[in-house]
């Protein structure tokens, strides 16, 4: 019963996700009396209202980018799907490049500066990826993130997902800073950037339909779910995938520590205040 | 003189020391990337025989199920798992709770992921290397390589139990922790519930039962 609920509030996160991108995390540990305490642990003190968000995002999903994006995935041929997808990275290399150049990267601007002049004059415009440079996406968040601004309280917006306060300030800016939003004003075309958005959510989301299922139909707390993906894969963005600084989750698994009193399963049980002051003294 | 005799016993001492030192460290050394082995092998059998079971048919749905469960059972350390995702709230579950939980866990991840790698069949797993996270863990690095896609990055945290045996203890997919996101979900459904074990108890029961059939 329960999980019929949760596949009709299905899909509002899925597509708060397919706008805003899958992004970054935080092993902040779980409250346990009321949901107040959880919010706060969690940072995210908006939770109701992120609630409320997620579920009208879902019923968009449901009703409109998801029929779209399978239509998409279905129809349209595999090459021209990678072509609007190669056309559209090209659109954004000039903001991460500039995001690049912001957090220091200089090899990954020089990338996005290689990859954008290869894939527009050689690539027809961005059509073909001829460079390969295999880019990452770069925004304002991120970069607010590696100046050292904390990513603030989980935020669900409408339409736009999961978000942190960090990044939806980020998406903001890059409203203003983006240079192929530039070039669209300068030209005077029309509803640039509610294009670029629609095609981007339906790339992203034609991509994630059978993942994004899956993690819905097998989760019992979809809302707590993506909030949690959101955040990790966030953070790994930060981070630009570097499996060597991602930091992996405190599991220093609290309860089994190396003291053989611990091979008898009830103890094992009934120990955790020492272990877990033990755990936290490993942390720090 | 003096000096003469200071520094043939210093370095005497040195070369003692170095003889003493030097074994045991490369003794240590050794026993590590013994270690590291049995851990790549570990993640590369197991990826091997589910893919092949899953991937299989000649067997029937019960079978496959039953066989995936022995197979976690084999190389997976459910209790290290179960413990770590339910966190905090473990300490405020009776003692049923938490042995009813831990059986309603274990079934949840394998409905769970016996579909995800179902649907990975084709796929290939390449096992790339195997490095230690500290002086018990290790982190096995593969990659799924896709016939089409990029490649999805995959890690396998191993942690050597006590009796010796080397367990997985966390799938890491493109650096996000699986055991980590359970967590958080269940800690969520926990404080929706008034902060009651009960309530995720509930919801998994539900799980179980509607995705078994």
């Amino acid at each position: 019963m329960i999980s019929l609920k949760f596949k009709s509030k299905l899909m509002n996160g899925c597509f708060a996700v397919a706008l805003a991108g899958f992004l970054g995390a935080c092993a902040t540990p779980p409250g346990q009396d009321s949901a107040q305490v959880m919010n706060t642990e969690v940072n995210d003190p908006l939770e109701p209202m992120n609630r409320y968000f997620h579920d009208v995002n879902q019923a968009v999903d449901a009703l409109a980018l998801r029929p779209v994006s399978h239509i998409y995935r279905d129809a349209v041929p595999d090459g021209v799907r990678d072509s609007v997808s190669n056309f559209l990275t090209n659109l954004s290399q000039p903001i991460y490049f500039i995001n690049n150049i912001a957090q220091g990267d200089l090899d990954g601007a020089g990338d996005n500066m290689g990859a954008f002049f290869t894939n527009t004059l050689l690539g027809f415009g961005g059509l073909f990826d001829i460079a390969q440079l295999d880019t990452d996406r770069e925004d304002l968040g991120q970069t607010f993130a590696v100046w050292g601004i904390g990513e603030g309280p989980y935020l669900v917006l409408p339409v736009l997902g999961p978000n942190t306060t960090r990044e939806a300030v980020g998406i903001v800016g890059e409203h203003f800073i983006d240079p192929a939003n530039l070039v669209a004003r300068n030209h005077d075309i029309d509803h640039f950037e509610i294009m670029r958005g629609t095609a981007r959510a339906i790339d992203f989301r034609s991509k994630s339909l059978d993942s994004l299922d899956e993690i819905e139909k097998n989760s019992i707390d979809f809302y707590a779910a993506i909030r949690s993906l959101y955040r990790q894969n966030r953070k790994n963005m930060i981070l630009d995938g570097s499996e060597e600084n991602t930091p992996l989750p405190d599991i220093s698994f609290e309860q089994d520590d190396d003291k053989p009193r611990l091979d008898q399963v009830s103890q094992l049980f009934e120990d955790d205040n020492s272990t877990e002051k033990k755990a936290s003294k490993v942390k720090n | 003189m003096i000096k003469k005799t200071l520094q043939a016993v210093a370095v005497t001492s040195s070369l003692f020391a170095v003889a003493t030192i030097a074994p045991l460290s490369v003794s240590a050394a050794y026993a590590a990337e013994l270690n590291e082995k049995s851990a790549l092998k570990l993640v590369e059998g197991l990826g091997q025989e589910a893919v092949q079971l899953l991937a299989s048919k000649d067997l029937s749905t019960a079978e496959k199920q039953r066989n995936f469960t022995a197979l976690i059972d084999r190389d997976f350390d459910m209790k290290v798992i179960g413990r770590f995702v339910l966190g905090k709230n473990w300490r405020t579950a009776t003692d049923s709770e938490k042995s009813e939980y831990l059986e309603l866990f274990k079934k949840y991840i394998i409905n769970t992921y016996q579909k995800r790698i179902g649907e990975y069949s084709g796929e290939n797993l390449d096992i790339v290397k195997a490095k230690p996270l500290n002086d018990k863990e290790f982190l096995v690095n593969s990659v799924i390589v896709r016939p089409k896609g990029p490649k999805i990055q995959l890690d396998w945290r191993v942690r050597k139990s006590k009796s010796g045996e080397l367990k997985i203890i966390d799938i890491i997919v493109e650096n996000v922790s699986m055991a980590l996101t359970h967590r958080d979900e269940f800690s969520s459904v926990i404080s929706q519930n008034g902060g009651k074990v009960e309530g995720l108890l509930q919801k998994l029961r539900d799980h179980t039962a509607t995705s078994t059939n």
